[in-house]
């Protein structure tokens, strides 16, 4: 039986090893509550309490003008930066789906339309019908200096997070991602033999016994195929699955899944009591600016200010307990009139998809 | 102990805390290494350093509230990264990773955590901030408070008195809302990346641990946690499941029981294991248990528990003497926390302690 986690477990492992952990209960019922009150810091007086974020609201006043939030299906997707006065917005692709909402920092709210996806930086510039919107100030000349303050505006007075800049710029590779399903050969196709939880594969309605028989436009022969082909899209990519399920032809589309959130359950769980969520798509970015502010998936997408107010990046992943990655100023801004000229294809997972999803060899 | 001190206090926290709650993580590394015999070592106690120049005035409020604070707190951060950097190294023994700092380089000596290096006179790999490889022994540890000590074996190729180093700094006067730094090898050391630069603050001080919420994660074990004059004032320990519980063992650690740590001592019960552990001797008596002896390292002895304290209680559960102690001991895991109902000179006390293990 072949499997399309096989190779990817092996590496999961290795990772695994090098940082065990251990769950131990510890007792927290019936304790003293003796006069501790001075001896412990308020939440609001955390690096990113409520308070220390107020100290940064004249930086962000220009910034969360530049800012909009956006819902995808009414629900909470992602920010996004407003980079053309009349009406176009930079945001996080792999967080869009369905109905596109913008609400601006003044409350107007406007359907958007999405126009150009780059699967490479995972970068979406969609398009609202508005005019004379304030634009983002970038400042690509110079990289921060690690430890400077690094600003993320939200619509609101205070910013939503604060951190410093923890890496300079680097690479960050790409972890294929996986439908989530054991599989083994059938004709014509790879069989479905599990379904595993949590995964892409589950939330699309992928069931034990479907056949997929195409995968984003390409045909699947057996199962090393699809596991072939499925490692050249990263997690939080959409793919267009064709699966016969009882002599029936049906089309799925599955938001494939970063393999560890499979593997290790535990681990999973883990970190979403240790840390908080993180975005799904994470991985394969070609340079980030690492940063340590505390940022909930939904709170990527749109820009991160220094203290003089100038946008460095864009903020593009929660990908750890102690890291958030941001897409530089100087890989920004040269994909807007990219994607304005329509040279990616508009994202539509019913079409081929084949033309703006990265290839791991790229 | 500590742990659960904290989840009690996280206010509005703390009733989610007690529902939905009841584990904290604590990273701990598997090892696999053998016994080599102590060498002799030159015992040289640090010096705590003298005062540097004077900290802008936002480092003594309660919190920023302005422009200026911001710059001057990123001025200050800013200037002390880059020696944060180079003198944090990469510390492999076996199988386990983490993190230390260099904190003499006429010596070689590296800070780390107890859990890291797992036993002493064992061969370490260090990797310096720029992927330059090092050989080490681990010296002594303190497995109870998860303080362990490294030194470097001198090489032909780097010059380690050209290595930089920090030095240690004073920690009577820390306190809630302190600013800190710290840097160390979140996940693992990754060639090309530097070690990681986060900054928090304090936000609890106990006698044996400092909290802050500088996010830590596995592989930052062992690494240091800088004050704002650059001194190294912690050492990564463990985290809990909230992004502002990260918990480092003080210096004072280190400076309390240098001579033993570089003699190669190994002390105190390890945090993690199958049976739980409390530390003390005692007798039967009529109203409870008459602590005889704490044994050194143990959890009673760091939880402050004395020769003639009588143990009345441990949570719910009268004591009536030792070996009842022991059963009830039993009954809880290594890292729980207990609450115990103590009669001092008359007066009664209530004593938290994070239970240990037994090897």
């Amino acid at each position: 039986m072949s499997h399309i986690q096989q190779k990817r477990s092996k590496k999961s492992i290795n990772v695994q090893f090098l940082l065990t952990f251990l769950i131990i209960p510890v007792f927290a019922g019936g304790l003293t509550s003796e006069g501790h009150a001075q001896d412990q810091l308020q939440p609001s007086q955390l690096t990113g309490g409520s308070q220390i974020r107020k100290a940064f609201r004249s930086v962000v006043s220009t910034p969360r003008s530049w800012t909009v939030r956006i819902r995808s299906n009414g629900k909470e997707a992602c920010l996004g930066a407003i980079v053309g006065a009349d009406g176009w917005i930079l945001t996080k692709a792999s967080q869009l789906e369905g109905q596109i909402t913008c609400e601006l920092w003044n409350s107007e709210r406007y359907e958007a339309e999405i126009i150009g996806v780059d699967g490479k930086l995972d970068l979406a510039l969609i398009k609202i019908d508005a005019k004379a919107l304030p634009t983002v100030k970038w400042q690509s000349t110079t990289d921060p200096k690690v430890g400077q303050w690094l600003v993320t505006p939200g619509l609101s007075m205070s910013p939503v997070s604060v951190g410093v800049l923890s890496v300079p710029r680097r690479a960050i590779k790409p972890e294929p991602g996986v439908l989530g399903v054991r599989i083994d050969d059938a004709q014509g196709g790879a069989l479905v033999k599990q379904v595993m939880r949590e995964s892409g594969a589950e939330e699309a309605g992928l069931l034990a016994g479907d056949v997929i028989l195409n995968v984003a436009g390409e045909d699947i022969e057996n199962a090393s195929a699809l596991s072939n082909f499925v490692q050249k899209f990263l997690p939080g990519d959409r793919v267009l699955l064709k699966v016969l399920r009882e002599k029936e032809e049906l089309t799925r589309v599955v938001v494939l899944t970063d393999p560890q959130m499979l593997i290790y359950d535990r681990l999973r769980e883990m970190q979403k009591k240790m840390g908080g969520e993180l975005s799904r798509r994470k991985t394969g970015f070609t340079e980030v600016l690492q940063h340590d502010a505390v940022l909930r998936p939904e709170d990527c997408g749109g820009v991160i200010v220094d203290l003089k107010g100038e946008a460095i990046g864009l903020n593009i992943a929660r990908a750890g307990r102690t890291k958030s990655f941001a897409i530089p100023a100087n890989h920004v801004i040269p994909m807007i009139e990219k994607l304005k000229l329509k040279q990616y294809a508009p994202y539509n997972p019913v079409k081929d998809l084949k033309e703006h999803t990265v290839s791991t060899s790229s | 102990m500590k742990l659960s001190h904290l989840f009690n206090q996280s206010g509005t926290a703390s009733a989610w805390t007690r529902r939905s709650l009841s584990s904290a993580l604590i990273l701990i590394i598997v090892l696999s290494v053998s016994h080599i015999r102590a060498e002799d070592v030159k015992v040289l106690k640090p010096v705590a350093p003298v005062p540097t120049a004077a900290l802008s005035e936002v480092f003594f409020k309660a919190v920023p509230d302005s422009l200026e604070d911001l710059q001057q707190i990123e001025k200050q951060v800013t200037s002390l990264t880059e020696l944060s950097i180079h003198c944090t190294v990469s510390v492999r023994v076996g199988d386990a990773q983490g993190s230390g700092v260099i904190i003499d380089n006429k010596a070689g000596y590296i800070l780390t955590a107890a859990h890291v290096i797992g036993l002493a006179q064992k061969n370490a790999t260090i990797i310096l901030h720029d992927g330059r490889t090092l050989k080490g022994r681990t010296m002594g540890l303190n497995r109870g408070m998860d303080a362990g000590l490294v030194k470097l074996v001198e090489d032909n190729e780097i010059d380690i008195s050209k290595l930089p180093q920090v030095k240690m700094g004073d920690i009577s006067k820390l306190e809630p809302g302190e600013w800190v730094l710290a840097t160390g090898h979140p996940n693992g050391y990754q060639a090309g990346r530097d070690p990681v630069v986060r900054l928090g603050r304090v936000v609890s001080r106990k006698k044996h641990l400092i909290q802050t919420d500088c996010t830590l994660i596995g592989g930052d074990s062992g690494g240091p946690l800088f004050n704002m004059k650059g001194e190294v004032i912690g050492i990564h320990s463990r985290i809990g499941p909230a992004t502002s519980w990260n918990f480092h063992i003080p210096v004072s650690a280190f400076q309390n029981d240098w001579e033993k740590l570089v003699s190669g001592d190994m002390w105190g019960a390890k945090p993690l294991g199958q049976n739980a552990v409390l530390g003390v001797n005692g007798l039967d008596t009529d109203e409870g248990c008459k602590v005889t002896a704490v044994t050194r390292g143990f959890p009673a002895e760091i939880a402050g528990l004395k020769a003639n304290d009588l143990i009345i209680q441990l949570n719910e559960e009268k004591i009536s003497g030792i070996e009842q102690l022991a059963e009830i001991v039993q009954q809880y895991k290594p890292g729980q926390t207990v609450q115990l109902k103590v009669i001092r000179d008359k007066k009664t006390m209530l004593i938290e302690v994070q239970l240990a293990a037994r090897d």
